[in-house]
């Protein structure tokens, strides 16, 4: 397992969830930050863009309840960082976005619960392609 | 003949008999004795003088100086036949009276006899009768006797009428003359009041003579006086020979001889006075008869009329029956037509419809529900009560709920019960039972109907069974979807600690314990979440044999049991969600695994099937791809058939009860339908049914091509802002400017103002509908009139609509499906860009 490097931001609802993502993608080398909503991201990933501190990757919740989703903040990402990654991050495996990610302009998915090694290639194989 | 007649006879036989010899000797001696006197008196004929009145026509009168008349030739001939010589005189009254009182006559030919007279000489019987006559003048006012009282009356002087007149006193003016024709001329004259003669006749034959026609006779009651011979009283058997006389003349017709020669012409006259009453009497009788006939002959006319009216009326009748009869067949008619009518709707409509009497005895029903209590048809129903079509009970329920409905008059309407049918079975029936009325509002009886429910009841059930599982799955999913953050923690940490750790070290297995234990947890979320969210499916077209296949042999892996596949080559393909198909391959496999816990075969067999209104099943018509999956394995009990689909059931010890559930879910969202077949011991069968795809199956996976990049500026039309925001950002990924607009009129605007700054759009993307404003059909038109050059591409997640087969008849270069792949979307827009497409 390659070192991995880079900034990702981490977008769930749930505490739980942001930090065993965060421990895990720390434990794999790198940097992350994390919002609890789609319109927090996006403020957090403008504010990095102006301060030249581009995120190079996001994991977004699907859908926040009460809130902007992974689903309805990667349009706005993409045109504030086309060089953003975003991946879609769910439970539930059979969803049509996770199927399709692409279409919804994801570049991966990731299926919750996260296991280290899945999770790990996932994001490397986003960050270089 | 009787005794009685008998002896009657025989006495009047001998009456006869003795009448006749005493006749006989009488003659005998009568003749020997006038022979004897005829001897005695041979030589010398007897000689009498008889006298009459010389002027008292027709009786006795002068004529040529002889003397003739009634009287007269009567004396002559009674004379004549007793052999009697007479010698006949005539004088005036008074001296022949005079004559006879002093005996120097024998007879005076005419005398009316008086009791006083009668006393000086012998009277024979009257040869004639004598009515007076009572005269007056025409005009007079005296119709009776009576009516002379005390005035004048003129009599010949010393005769019978005289006499009367002094006898009855009915005046003391009386005017005597010497002889009635004096007495009629005197009072023809004017003088006095009246003349009362001893002959009506005499006074007629006087006023014929005088032409005296100023007179008329009156009608009295006196009787008539009898006229006769008078002898002297010296000649006593004189009167009786002249009797004797007159006896012969009349016994031989000669008195009526003389009599009608010269009262013939008078006779009429006293014959009408007789007869006048008669006369009168007849008129009368005659009147009646007329004016009876009258009547009748009136009556006649009334009747004749009558009749008319009648035959009229009748006729009338006749016709007004025949109109009547006429309407009564046409009512009859329509009549049984509507009764017809009625019986093919009772007999048409599924519902079970019956009506009874006040005694719930039954007066009739349509045919099944006859049939339902066993009968052949209503009429062998009729005149029965529930006693002898039912049970005890439900017969006393039935009667009771009768009388509720009958006796308060009110409906008892779409009340639920369940009741046995013949065959066992327990069925509900929806029953309504209303009161049925006559004319005057009374209750003569009940009308009841029901239906069998059974079946909605079911559909109820399974309605009820459909809105738990639903929310069931709501709840499911939310806590699943609770529960799958909770293990992403869990395993997220479990995960990164086993990174610390060597394989080897003790912890290692504790924590790869405890992570296959979540692992486990995470497939049960998702299964859950899958159920629960399993929603609209994503379907593709799919090879039904393939996806068959393919995830049954996975499911199979392991295992000790056997697959075999019954496929046809030209299965059609179906319109499935693959990884919700896979899902319920994979259920019903390791159902049939886990059912042949020994190994076994598991048959998997397809087909392609139609169904139509027959088929009875809960499908819309059309063509399905019919699978079966078969085990060998225990068979399920037939009480749990109904229930192996419910969420949570489970007969099995480590399972879960959601696996048939889900599985029952997906089907249903794919507008298909599954059914289940199991004999304990045998086996069991699933059946599915998933419609069948009219489109062609890819199984070709998409290809991952590196996407286009291009410059120019792009216009988004779309209503929806995510896909704004998607499609802005792949556009710009692949280098293209992007400007956005939310519905028609922006985008026409957008690209007006454009045009006008002279830095005109590369092209535009927009969307079909938009909801309440302009879709891509018009902003297309609006566009093209801007500028005809204008490259557009229109983009839809319906790919069935018309516009997307057929976009360059509406003026589009190019076509893409939402959601939008990058790739197809770089493919689209430099297609166009670069002029392959444009208006057509």
């Amino acid at each position: 397992m390659d070192a991995g490097k880079g900034k990702i931001l981490i977008m769930d609802d749930e505490e739980i969830v942001r930090v065993v993502a965060g421990e895990i993608l720390t434990f794999l080398g790198y940097e992350v930050e994390f919002a609890k909503k789609g319109e927090e991201a996006i403020v957090m990933c403008e504010n990095a863009l102006k301060a030249n501190k581009p995120f190079q990757a996001a994991i977004m919740d699907i859908s926040i309840p009460g809130g902007m989703g992974g689903k309805e903040a990667v349009g706005k990402l993409m045109q504030i960082d086309p060089k953003l990654k975003v991946l879609v991050s769910s439970g539930h495996v059979k969803d049509p976005v996770m199927l399709d990610f692409r279409a919804y302009g994801f570049a991966g998915a990731v299926v919750k619960p996260y296991e280290v090694e899945e999770l790990g290639a996932q994001v490397e194989k986003v960050l270089q392609g | 003949m009787s005794i009685a007649r008998f002896h009657s006879r025989r006495s009047r036989n001998l009456i006869r008999a003795t009448a006749h010899v005493l006749l006989c000797s009488t003659l005998c001696t009568l003749l020997l004795l006038s022979l004897c006197a005829a001897c005695g008196h041979a030589e010398e004929k007897q000689k009498f003088i008889a006298v009459g009145d010389h002027d008292f026509p027709p009786y006795e009168f002068l004529q040529d100086g002889k003397p003739t008349g009634f009287n007269i030739e009567l004396i002559r001939a009674v004379a004549e036949v007793m052999g009697l010589e007479v010698e006949v005189r005539s004088g005036p009254w008074d001296k022949i009276l005079n004559d006879l009182e002093n005996d120097r006559i024998d007879v005076l030919t005419g005398m009316v006899y008086s009791g006083e007279r009668a006393k000086k000489f012998n009277f024979t019987t009257p040869h004639t009768l004598m009515s007076p006559g009572l005269f007056v003048r025409e005009g007079a006012a005296i119709t009776s006797l009576a009516d002379l009282r005390d005035k004048e009356i003129i009599v010949q002087n010393r005769d019978i009428m005289h006499d009367y007149l002094l006898k009855h006193k009915i005046t003391s003016h009386i005017i005597t003359v010497s002889d009635p024709p004096q007495a009629m001329r005197l009072l023809a004259s004017g003088k006095h009041d009246a003349a009362f003669l001893s002959s009506e006749v005499h006074g007629y034959y006087i006023a014929g003579i005088f032409h005296l026609t100023n007179l008329r006779a009156i009608k009295t009651n006196i009787e008539p006086q009898p006229y006769c011979f008078s002898v002297t009283k010296r000649k006593p058997e004189l009167a009786a020979k002249l009797n004797e006389g007159m006896s012969i003349l009349k016994a031989t017709g000669r008195y009526r001889e003389i009599s009608e020669k010269w009262y013939g012409v008078y006779e009429k006259k006293d014959w009408w006075n007789t007869i006048r009453y008669y006369v009168f009497a007849l008129a009368l009788v005659a009147a009646l008869f007329a004016a009876s006939l009258l009547w009748s002959w009136s009556l006649r006319i009334q009747v004749k009329r009558h009749t008319a009216e009648l035959l009229l009326r009748e006729e009338e009748l006749r016709r007004a029956h025949a109109e009547m009869e006429q309407r009564v067949e046409e009512r009859t008619v329509e009549l049984f037509n509507s009764r017809r009518m009625l019986q093919s709707v009772l007999d048409t409509i599924p519902q079970r419809v019956f009506w009874k009497d006040r005694n719930s005895v039954y007066a009739g029903s349509n045919q099944s529900f006859a049939r339902d209590r066993g009968y052949a048809n209503p009429a062998a129903l009729v005149g029965k009560t529930d006693f002898e079509t039912a049970t005890p009970d439900i017969a006393a329920r039935l009667r009771a709920d009768d009388r509720i409905v009958m006796e308060t008059g009110s409906p008892k309407l779409n009340y639920e019960e369940q009741r046995r049918s013949p065959d066992g079975g327990l069925n509900w029936l929806r029953i309504s039972k209303v009161p049925l009325r006559d004319k005057d509002g009374h209750v003569v009886g009940m009308l009841g109907m029901y239906e069998d429910i059974t079946e909605y009841k079911k559909m109820e059930q399974e309605l009820i069974k459909a809105q738990k599982l639903e929310s069931v799955g709501v709840l499911a999913g939310g806590i699943a979807h609770d529960f799958n953050n909770l293990l992403t923690a869990i395993l997220g940490n479990i995960s990164l600690v086993k990174m610390k750790l060597t394989p080897q070290a003790k912890l290692f297995e504790y924590l790869t314990r405890a992570e296959t234990a979540s692992r486990r947890a995470k497939d049960l979320t998702h299964q859950l979440l899958t159920f629960s969210k399993g929603g609209a499916p994503v379907r593709k077209t799919l090879s039904a044999g393939e996806v068959i296949q393919t995830y049954a042999r996975l499911a199979l892996s392991g295992s000790k049991a056997t697959c075999e596949f019954i496929m046809p080559d030209d299965l059609r393909p179906i319109d499935a969600d693959e990884g919700q198909l896979s899902q319920v391959i994979n259920n019903l496999v390791i159902n049939a695994v886990q059912a042949m816990p020994e190994g076994g075969n598991i048959r998997i067999q397809c087909e392609n099937v139609v169904i139509n209104q027959e088929s009875a099943l809960p499908l819309a018509q059309g063509g399905y791809v019919k699978i079966s999956i078969t085990d060998e394995g225990t068979g399920i009990p037939e009480e749990y058939l109904g229930k192996i689909f419910d969420p949570y059931f489970t007969t099995k010890a480590h399972g879960r009860g959601l696996g048939l559930a889900s599985t029952y879910s997906i089907i249903k969202n794919h507008e298909g339908h599954i059914t289940v077949a199991s004999t304990v011991g045998v086996g069991t069968t699933f059946t599915l049914y998933i419609p069948a795809s009219g489109s062609q199956a890819k199984s070709v996976e998409p290809e991952e091509a590196e996407p286009l990049v291009g410059s120019g500026r792009i216009l988004v039309m779309d209503d929806e802002t995510v896909i704004r925001e998607i499609a802005a950002a792949m556009l710009t990924h692949l280098g293209y400017g992007v400007a956005v607009a939310k519905d028609g009129e922006e985008a026409v605007a957008l690209y007006a103002g454009a045009l006008k700054a002279k830095e005109p759009f590369a092209a535009v993307i927009m969307d079909l509908t938009i909801p309440g404003g302009m879709g891509g059909k018009e902003v297309i038109k609006k566009l093209i009139e801007l500028d005809p050059h204008v490259k557009a591409i229109v983009s839809s997640g319906y790919s069935q609509d018309p516009i997307m087969a057929n976009y360059r008849e509406y003026g589009f270069a190019g076509v893409v499906t939402k959601p939008y792949r990058i790739t197809e979307l770089s493919e689209q827009v430099k297609k166009v860009l670069q002029g392959d497409g444009g208006p057509a």
